[in-house]
């Protein structure tokens, strides 16, 4: 999540579903809270009954919608628009946290003079019109290197020159860094930010996103209304901000807002990101993203200066913030995985260490697959990606084009069946298929990370059926029965096989692995005596502590497992701190330095959660201290201070290198320092606030015949689609339509439409309907309803379609694959798919 | 903005339903849930309105045989007949009632416990009392007919029964048979039977014994059997009671009022006009003018029985008609309990 | 001790776990793959396989639940003006109402029921015991509300149980259990009348002054049945959730049925008296 990574330091909600209650104003805005989390949704009805308002602003008007105060309908993929349009107005009446604002954000630091904002051109400074691709050196702040500044994977260098600023007191990694804490000279990012979004305007608003201005008034007054010292505001998204090409800039837009009203960091504040299936936060943690190592750490790269490990390392370590300390985690996660035969000295084993050599994302890959380039085989655990992958037919002709594939699922799934789907001849289908059952949550031990970081353990109810077992009895029998093969091989390139420690003590007749024992490498030992670590703290550079992912170091301190704690909300407090186990070190509130002024005292009573306790001299209150215990407020670091001893008393944000929340974002992203509104990249209108650039333009597209999109504002694809979650269905429907009682629940898929386009084509509640795009052709039922409005756009009036996507040809409820019809159009920084905004063609009947 | 509001698409094409209320008929108050029925019809087959018209043919058969000898009727062939007739429908009652259980093997529960309230176990117990005193009264009837044998140790015990104490005793149970399945569908919250609630009984009743004369007379004229004042009593009784009957319908679907509507309407409505109305009640009444005659008593007979039949069935079914309809069973359930004037608040 | 539920509409979010809870804990098989175009609501009703029902109630002449009093003071027909121009008044409210047996303080169809099967347990919770249940079908018509039918691969019929098990066990029901928002609570009835008020109070003062408990003597439980020991919080008329505001004991006319059956036996017999006469 680059989107609060690069803004704040971590890519994790910054608080907790529970602290919504704290709220004062909970606006939901790409997210369907209600039908897609709804015992999260516990929170923000709790908010209501006391007092807080609830804003739902959405496409539909869905079971969230139903619950809010105020319902802001806005077109798919408009949400910069909308958020940049409450920056406007935040900035332009002066309703930001100004002391916040000042203090913790870096508002008053300047920015190069090469720095061109977006403005005329559509494009920032820095763009190469032929590698299609912006270089951020123009980016910086004025005098500043910055490097690895934030999570989630290294960072080119960049360096500069130290300049002069109006009061360059502040210093950064030794450097001074110029400031003005007046925020008014021209290239302070504050002001740049002002010029930036000075042009949506509540009118633009409404012209771009089709909401009505007095809707945007209102939801701007009540937030601002809702946000300061004594009130805060938490934002709530999902994957109706994430789906889309330019997904990782609406959530610095909304992060960038967040700042600005002082909302982070705070009881009831903060951005809750709302994840998906119950452990996806923890499948990023430990680790399934293609580019990073557990705990975020950067993948070895071959075009990068990674060479041997003392290089890597080097290359790695950030000067200044909390990124100074990635030797230690390094060096930790290679003793974790290698044990004794891993040296940190000499680093040798590591020259054996795979590297990467490109983007082997999923969709390059899935391509690779289709095109017999390269990718033999493939291995399924829990993902339904015949249905589920955007462009699915895509994602199946590619399975059908593996020599083999290995799908471990609790049921047949299209992803094991595809040999036998599209009406394909099995026969001619030379795809070798193991289909392997798997145990359930109930029939296995373990723990979900959820949404806010928090580890909670699963104890085993059941043995599993039959011959179905874990999926980490799959992966450690494999890797056992591998390292047996190659067991006497003297080939240097087998080294890591051979070395790896892969020696979990086994439980029960089937030798199910020990799973504590896997959360116990994670959280680290000492190497000497195999005693658990405290924290990530107590990890060493030198070889002597081993941890297999450093962020959820902790969680097995003094031999307790911590993600077991099971206290009842009702016996505890709100923060609930003895329930579960959440990172970083049980932090529940990201950031929550913040909750204190710059002096350490409490912004207000009523939202006082972590302060400065001058007798004790440490920081204490109701939460872990998200910040060095012992660090003064008014501690000021020397010149030559480096690592997180640089981060000031009153630098919240302790991952970012100058401990501030980053308004103008100089590194980290590809799409630029600051959010600008894109269409999606199939969109019917033009953009009407840069005209010369229609979509993102780092957005990664495809130029496939299998591939093809619809142009932009192609008349053959007037109408807007966008695809979501039913509560009564999981996903590819994998979980669920096999189940008689979900499945009685929503039967059959079906396309929300307006009345409106219903009257225009003839089609009746009920009705089929057949929508089209460039790819394929889907049938279903018409839900002609009036929860979906009809946007105006320049005088014309815009229809939108709302497909759920939970069906295909498989189970006790079938239905046609929604995902067939989607574009592989991505992400420029995580590679998302764009689900939630692309065209189509909607016919009455069956055509 | 425009000015398009959501009755614009459904004046342009006329009709565009929608996911919330598919009104299909506008005049209709916005009332109710998608026009799913707030309560549930009843789940009776085929042999319960059989079991109704028997039921109530042997109750008739009983009754009017009890009380004609009680006035002196000495008349055996009649005795016979009627005690013959209740015999038969006292045998295949219990019979359709237990094959009508969707656990015909527990049938036996019914006899665990007496219900005051509850008609069904009211008539459960009705039933069984008067299908043993009336089936006890026939068997001695049999006894002395010579049909079970001369001189057997049966034989000589039924026949030794106190027969008339035995029929009176059977009376007022049959009396009760004959009513209590009007009011047990009277006692439900099906609107058009609950609305009757008073008159059911009685309804069901008055057929009772006029379908239970016409077996009578069916079975006696068919077999040229009985006395000749016999015969002038029985067609004087039918008479009497065809034209209470045809008061108790009058008033009932007075009483039904607009609730009544699946009784007066489509095939139904035909079917209860023509079959009952028409055909069981009004016919034979004309056919029972004037001097007694076998052909014509014959077929008066034959239509009294067959629009009993169909007046229960049609009442059953228009049940069913009436818990369909949502705002049959609001505003019953409304206008109910509150005075009427509150129909128009 | 009596016990029951309180079901706040005015909190539920229509999630339907509780439906899927009621049918996983009894397992009670599904009634069929249909497409209603019933907004979301494609289960319909109460049946013998179907013990919670959550209805999906589009309701266009509306206003919606909002802490919003300037909505409130709009009254009535509020319209909404949305983007294009549709002024979409469906988006004046989408309600939830998640329905149940309603236990009832004099039972229609405990009354009917002829075997006894239907009882009043300990927990004075209306319960149908499936092994003296023969399926006579008598308190399908009997219930004023709708709630039970007859199952007829099973041949009996069947309601909510209250959760009979697991209350004996010391637990809430499975669908109070599910309840994310508390939509449903569960416990003793005086407690929960209780909290009805004071919830209902709550909202007045928050100007929502059409929300009232459905299932007292006066609304929904009325007639004879005195009350029903689950209520519901409700915004709109009860028709508007498929109930009846008005029902009624159909037993309190046993007296008048029966007096008037006697009255024409009596009839009945002096015409036939009069017949047969001499
Ligand atoms: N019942 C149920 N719960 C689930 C899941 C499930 O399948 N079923 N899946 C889980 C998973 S994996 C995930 S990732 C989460 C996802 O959780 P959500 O993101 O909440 O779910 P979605 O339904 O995909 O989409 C949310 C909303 O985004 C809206 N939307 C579409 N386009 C835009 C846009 O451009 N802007 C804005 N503001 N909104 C837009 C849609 O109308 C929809 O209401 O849910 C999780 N929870
Ligand atoms: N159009 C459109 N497409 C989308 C989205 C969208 O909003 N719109 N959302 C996207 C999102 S956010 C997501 S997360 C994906 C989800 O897409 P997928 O992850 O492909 O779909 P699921 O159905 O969740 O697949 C999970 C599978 O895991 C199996 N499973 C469950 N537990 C276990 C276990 O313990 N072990 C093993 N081995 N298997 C198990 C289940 O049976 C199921 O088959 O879909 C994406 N696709
Ligand atoms: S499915 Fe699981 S994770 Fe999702 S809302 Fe329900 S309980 Fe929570
Ligand atoms: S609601 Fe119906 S089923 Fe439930 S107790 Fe009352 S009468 Fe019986
Ligand atoms: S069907 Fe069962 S529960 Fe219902 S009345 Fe008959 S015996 Fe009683
Ligand atoms: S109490 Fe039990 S049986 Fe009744 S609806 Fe709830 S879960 Fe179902
Ligand atoms: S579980 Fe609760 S919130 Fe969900 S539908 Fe049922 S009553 Fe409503
Ligand atoms: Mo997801």
């Amino acid at each position: 999540m680059p989107g609060l990574g690069v803004t704040y330091g971590r890519g994790g909600a910054t608080s907790t579903l529970q602290d919504l209650q704290n709220s004062d104003c909970i606006i939901i805005e790409g997210s369907n809270m209600a039908e897609a989390h709804p015992v999260g949704f516990r929170h923000p009805m709790i908010a209501r009954e006391k007092g807080a308002t609830l804003i739902h602003v959405d496409p539909r008007f869905t079971r969230t919608s139903a619950m809010c105060d105020i319902y802001a309908p806005i077109r798919p993929g408009t949400d910069i628009a909308f958020l940049g349009g409450l920056i406007n107005y935040v900035i332009e009446n002066e309703r930001y946290f100004e002391e916040y604002v000042v203090n913790y954000t870096n508002a008053a630091t300047l920015v190069t003079e090469d720095f061109e904002d977006a403005d005329a051109s559509g494009l920032f400074s820095g763009w190469d019109e032929e590698t299609k691709s912006y270089s951020a050196e123009t980016w910086r702040y004025e005098g500043m290197p910055l490097r690895h500044a934030a999570v989630g994977g290294s960072q080119d260098s960049v360096v500069g020159e130290a300049g002069e600023g109006p009061a360059a007191e502040e210093t950064h990694g030794g450097r001074p860094r110029p400031n003005d804490p007046s925020l008014q000279h021209p290239r302070c990012v504050f002001q740049i930010l002002k010029r930036h979004f000075a042009k949506y305007t509540p009118e633009m608003v409404e012209r771009v996103t089709g909401c009505p201005k007095e809707a945007f008034l209102k939801v701007a007054e009540t937030i601002c209304d809702n946000s300061g010292r004594d009130r805060t505001t938490a934002f709530c998204y999902a994957v109706g901000w994430t789906q889309h090409s330019k997904g990782v800039q609406i959530i610095r837009t909304v992060a960038i807002l967040q700042l600005l009203l002082g909302n982070i960091g705070r009881p009831g504040g903060g951005i809750m990101a709302l994840r998906g299936h119950a452990t996806i936060q923890g499948s990023t943690d430990i680790a399934t993203l293609y580019d990073v190592l557990p705990g975020y750490l950067p993948m070895p790269d071959a075009n990068k200066t990674h060479d041997t490990w003392q290089e890597y390392v080097e290359t790695e370590t950030a000067e200044t913030g909390w990124w100074s300390n990635i030797p230690k985690y390094l060096t930790s996660i290679m003793k974790a995985w290698y044990g004794e035969a891993f040296d940190p000295e000499n680093g040798e084993l590591f020259d054996h260490f795979p590297r990467l050599t490109g983007d082997h994302s999923y969709y390059p890959t899935l391509m690779d697959m289709k095109d017999g380039k390269g990718v033999k085989g493939c291995f399924v655990f829990g993902q339904n990606f015949a249905v589920g992958g955007p462009h699915a037919r895509l994602a199946r002709d590619a399975i059908r084009n593996l020599d083999w594939i290995v799908v471990l699922d609790a049921f047949e799934v299209e992803t094991a069946t595809a040999w036998k789907l599209d009406g394909v001849r099995p026969e001619e289908c030379g795809t070798e298929v193991f289909f392997m059952p798997s145990a359930l949550i109930a029939e296995k031990d373990g723990s979900f990370t959820q949404t806010q970081r928090m580890l909670q353990w699963h104890d085993k109810a059941v043995e599993p059926p039959d011959d179905a077992r874990s999926d980490a009895w799959f992966v450690f029998h494999l890797g056992r029965r591998i390292q047996d093969l190659y067991k006497d091989s003297t080939e240097p390139r087998d080294a890591l096989i051979k070395a790896m420690t892969w020696d979990y003590p086994t439980e029960g007749e089937t030798e199910e692995p020990h799973i504590e024992s896997i959360l116990k490498e994670i959280n680290g030992y000492n190497v000497a005596d195999g005693s658990p670590v405290g924290g990530f703290a107590e990890l060493k550079a030198d070889g002597s502590t081993a941890c297999g992912g450093w962020i959820y170091s902790g969680v097995y301190a003094g031999g307790e497992n911590k993600a077991r704690r099971r206290k009842p909300w009702s016996e505890q407090d709100n923060v609930a701190a003895e329930w579960g186990w959440a990172w970083p070190m049980d932090r529940r509130i990201l950031y929550n330095r913040a909750s204190a002024d710059p002096e350490g005292k409490p912004w207000s009573e009523k939202k006082k959660y972590v302060w400065w306790d001058e007798e004790q001299g440490k920081w204490t209150g109701l939460d872990v201290p998200d910040f060095q215990a012992d660090k003064p407020p008014d501690y000021r670091p020397d010149p030559d201070a480096r690592g997180v001893d640089s981060i000031p008393g009153d630098g919240p944000f302790i991952m970012q290198g100058d401990g501030r929340g980053w308004l103008f974002a100089p590194v980290g992203l590809k799409d630029g320092p600051l959010p600008v509104h894109y269409e999606a990249v199939e969109s019917p209108v033009p953009n009407l606030l840069y005209e010369k650039v229609h979509h993102d333009p780092v957005a990664k597209t495809f130029d496939r015949p299998d591939n093809p999109y619809n142009p932009p504002e192609d008349p053959r694809f007037p109408y807007v689609v966008t695809t979501y979650r039913l509560t009564e269905h999981h996903t590819s429907g994998a979980m669920s339509r096999w189940i008689p009682w979900l499945s009685e629940l929503q039967p059959e898929l079906f396309a929300e439409i307006s009345p409106d386009l219903a009257a225009d084509k003839g089609v009746n509640n009920g009705d089929w309907v057949t929508i089209e795009t460039t790819r394929a052709k889907i049938h279903c039922k018409a839900l002609v309803s009036d929860r979906i409005p009809v946007y105006d756009f320049e005088g014309k009036k815009l229809h939108t379609i709302g497909l759920p996507y939970h069906w295909g040809p498989n189970g006790l409820v079938k239905g046609d694959v929604v995902n067939d019809l989607v574009p592989v159009s991505l992400e420029p920084n995580v590679a998302i798919h764009e689900a939630k905004a692309f065209t189509a063609n909607l016919e009455a009947g069956r055509v | 903005m425009t000015d398009v509001t959501r009755e614009a698409p459904q004046q342009r094409n006329g009709h565009v339903e929608t996911s919330h209320h598919p009104r299909k008929d506008d005049r209709r108050q916005d009332k109710g849930y998608y026009d799913i029925p707030p309560i549930k019809e009843h789940t009776w087959t085929w042999e319960v309105p059989v079991y109704f018209w028997l039921g109530g043919i042997g109750s008739g058969a009983h009754v009017v045989t009890t009380i004609a000898r009680m006035c002196g009727n000495k008349d055996l062939a009649f005795l016979r007949a009627g005690r013959y007739i209740t015999l038969v429908a006292m045998m295949l009652s219990p019979v359709l009632l237990i094959m009508d259980l969707g656990r015909p093997e527990r049938f036996y529960n019914m006899l665990r416990i007496v219900k005051w309230r509850s008609p069904m176990s009211m008539g459960t117990w009705g039933l069984t009392l008067f299908a043993n005193l009336s089936g006890l009264a026939a068997a001695s009837q049999a006894a002395r007919d010579g049909l079970l044998g001369r001189e057997n140790f049966l034989a000589r015990s039924f026949a030794a029964l106190p027969d008339r104490l035995l029929s009176i005793l059977a009376a007022p149970f049959g009396v009760f048979v004959g009513a209590y399945t009007g009011v047990l569908i009277a006692l439900t919250s099906t609107p058009i039977w609950a609305r009757n609630a008073v008159l059911m009984g009685p309804l069901f009743l008055t057929s009772a014994m006029s379908t239970g004369l016409s077996a009578i007379s069916f079975v006696l004229n068919l077999g040229g059997w009985g006395e000749r004042k016999t015969l002038e009593s029985l067609q004087k009784a039918e008479r009497a009671s065809l034209l209470l009957e045809m008061g108790l319908i009058a008033a009932s679907l007075l009483r039904m009022g607009r609730w009544g509507k699946p009784l007066r309407s489509g095939k139904l409505g035909a079917a209860f006009f023509g079959g009952t109305v028409a055909g069981g009640v009004l016919a034979p009444l004309a056919l029972l003018q004037g001097r007694e005659s076998r052909g014509r008593g014959i077929l008066a007979s034959l239509l009294v029985l067959a629009g009993g039949y169909i007046l229960r069935r049609a009442i059953l079914e228009a049940g069913k008609h009436s818990a369909r309809d949502p705002e049959a069973t609001f505003t019953f359930a409304w206008q109910e309990n509150l005075p009427l004037r509150d129909e128009n608040v | 001790m009596a016990t029951g539920f309180l079901t706040d509409t005015t909190v539920c979010i229509g999630c339907k776990a509780c439906e899927v809870a009621c049918k996983q804990w009894n397992q009670l098989p599904a009634d069929g793959y249909e497409l209603t175009g019933d907004s979301y609501d494609n289960t319909k009703t109460l049946s013998g396989t179907t013990w919670r029902h959550v209805a999906f109630i589009e309701n266009p002449k509306k206003k919606r639940l909002t802490g919003d009093v300037d909505l409130v003071a709009l009254a009535e027909d509020v319209r909404e003006q949305l983007p294009g121009g549709a002024e979409l008044d469906a988006l004046g409210r989408w309600a939830f109402m998640s329905d149940v047996c309603k236990h009832c303080v004099e039972a229609p169809c405990q009354q009917a029921c002829p075997t006894g099967s239907i009882i009043r347990n300990e927990f004075d919770n209306v319960f149908i015991q499936p092994d003296i249940c023969n399926g006579c079908g008598y308190c399908i018509p009997a219930c004023p509300y709708g709630v039970i039918t007859r199952v007829p691969e099973d041949g009996r019929a069947f309601k909510c149980t209250l959760c009979y098990d697991r209350q004996k066990d010391g637990l809430e029901p499975a669908c109070a259990k599910a309840c994310p928002t508390e939509s449903i609570m569960f416990g003793e009835v005086e407690e929960l009348e209780r909290r009805a008020e004071q919830r209902v109070q709550e909202l007045h003062d928050r100007g929502y002054t059409s929300a009232f408990v459905y299932g007292t003597p006066e609304v929904g439980g009325t007639g004879g049945i005195g009350g029903n020991h689950s209520k519901f919080i409700l915004m709109d008329e009860p028709e508007t959730y498929n109930l009846p505001r008005h029902p009624f004991l159909p037993q309190e006319k046993l007296n008048q049925a029966s007096a008037a059956s006697i009255a024409a036996a009596a009839v009945l017999g002096a015409v036939v008296a009069w017949a047969f006469r001499g």
